[in-house]
């Protein structure tokens, strides 16, 4: 990423917080963990029309043209790039063995596996690990902050928006010096993840009562899950209903 | 003469005595043999034997994964019901709210709770095919009486980990919450319910969920 970018990028999330902040005042909010619930909201709706209007349709094309087999092998090629990333913070969080794993799938799925198309590794056995910037530094104790719900990119908390220049600097795309050609490629992985979510969507469409609540509890969790060094439970403190 | 009768009494005593102890705890051990043949499987080996029986016939039956609804219904019932203590999930997932509903109204949320679950993972019954599932090693103590075991899914080569959270009742273990990727089913569920049981009360609740259920069984396609 070009440092333009970068400022630029910094700038409007200085922006987004002065606004946010600035917009919340006045929201009645319910949970802790999101006290900027009201523009939040807008920005979840602005996400969803979107979403709605133009990226599921082109999900849905795409899975439509596309076989599930070279799907599959798109959706890989995009994975092993996302494991040089994996390899760097599983270094950073200490987690040798995670690391060293991730540092042989992609040797074995960039070459054995056609530029990563075959999940070779997973066949092999080596499992794929996940890791981002965002859990190294909830690892290093780093607390999540307030969640955010940011235009085109979805839930986040403070913590994960901070750690998202970096990560995008371990993803190989952002180093494409011709730009159309790194944003097709931002684009595809993108149409590529969306289409494999289509069946996820319409479970949340059909489960959840509020779709925005649904979406911040799960995220929360699930973001919470991966900085847990120990499982531990939800505590549901029956005792006190 | 007397003595050597009494001796022969006294160690005829002690052979009894002995034999009867070595009987009695044998009978105990013995009985208890029978009682844990008959007893409750461990949480760990209750999860296994569902996970394949149930993936096992859905991979059998091409109408099960077409999206017969009576045939789902029937596994669901069959083989997963008796396994799971919606009770109890219901009543976490209401949260503080559970205590202001009525003996009947409670029953009923149960029921819809339950039909909603259906509903949502009716439709993944198609998807089952060759994913793999792997136990992680359970410890716990063998007093504990809420415990989670903890498996990893292979779906598309990518993992996910499925923990399932068990309680033991005198009837077996009861699987009463759902963990996938992290994610609390009862944790997600209830912060929704509390909201909408806040804003439009039980009866609110209550009635949009018959809605959405008799909607999505009127709506039926996998």
């Amino acid at each position: 990423m070009s440092d333009a970018r970068l400022r630029g990028f910094y700038t409007a999330g200085a922006l987004l917080l002065i606004l946010t902040l600035t917009a919340c005042a006045t929201v009645n909010t319910r949970s802790p963990s999101d006290p900027l619930e009201g523009i939040n909201r807008t920005f979840f709706q602005f996400n969803d029309t979107l979403d709605q209007a133009a990226f599921q349709p082109v999900a849905k094309a795409y899975a439509r043209i596309v076989p599930p087999p070279v799907r599959t092998g798109i959706t890989n090629i995009f994975a092993n790039m996302h494991d040089i990333r994996t390899l760097l913070n599983s270094l950073l969080q200490g987690k040798i063995i995670a690391g060293s794993e991730s540092l042989m799938r992609m040797v074995i799925n960039t070459f054995f596996g056609v530029g990563g198309f075959f999940d070779v590794a997973s066949g092999a056995g080596l499992p794929k690990h996940y890791a981002d910037f965002g859990q190294t530094l909830g690892l290093y104790g780093i607390p999540p902050g307030p969640y955010l719900v940011l235009p085109f990119w979805g839930p986040k908390t403070l913590r994960g928006t901070i750690a998202l220049p970096i990560d995008l600097q371990t993803l190989p795309i952002s180093h494409i010096d011709i730009l159309y050609r790194r944003y097709a490629l931002y684009g595809w992985r993108a149409v590529s993840r969306r289409a494999e979510l289509l069946q996820a969507g319409q479970l949340l469409e059909n489960t959840a009562l509020d779709k925005y609540t649904f979406v911040r509890n799960a995220y929360l969790q699930y973001r919470k899950s991966l900085v847990q060094q120990k499982d531990s439970l939800p505590d549901y403190q029956e005792e006190d209903e | 003469m007397k003595d050597a009768i009494m001796k022969q009494a006294f160690s005829l005593l002690v052979l009894f005595m002995i034999s009867t102890l070595l009987l009695s705890v044998g009978g105990i051990a013995s009985a208890k043999n029978v009682e844990k043949e008959t007893k409750i499987d461990p949480p760990d080996q209750l999860i296994r034997t569902i996970t394949t029986d149930v993936m096992n016939t859905i991979k059998q039956d091409p109408a099960l994964r077409n999206g017969d609804l009576k045939k789902i219904t029937q596994l669901v019932d069959q083989k997963i019901l008796p396994h799971a203590n919606m009770a109890h999930t219901t009543r976490l997932v209401l949260g503080r709210h559970w205590k202001k509903a009525t003996a009947k109204q409670q029953q009923q949320l149960v029921t819809q709770f339950k039909d909603l679950l259906f509903y949502t993972y009716a439709g993944a019954v198609a998807y089952i095919d060759n994913q793999k599932v792997s136990y992680k090693p359970f410890i716990a103590s063998p007093n504990a009486t809420d415990v989670v075991v903890q498996t990893e899914v292979i779906h598309q080569g990518k993992p996910y980990a499925v923990n399932y959270r068990l309680e033991k009742t005198t009837s077996g273990w009861k699987v009463y919450d759902v963990a996938i990727g992290g994610v609390w089913q009862v944790l997600t569920f209830r912060e929704q319910f509390n909201d909408y049981v806040s804003e439009h009360g039980i009866v609110g609740l209550l009635s949009y969920l018959t809605e959405q259920n008799q909607r999505r069984a009127a709506s039926w396609q996998p």
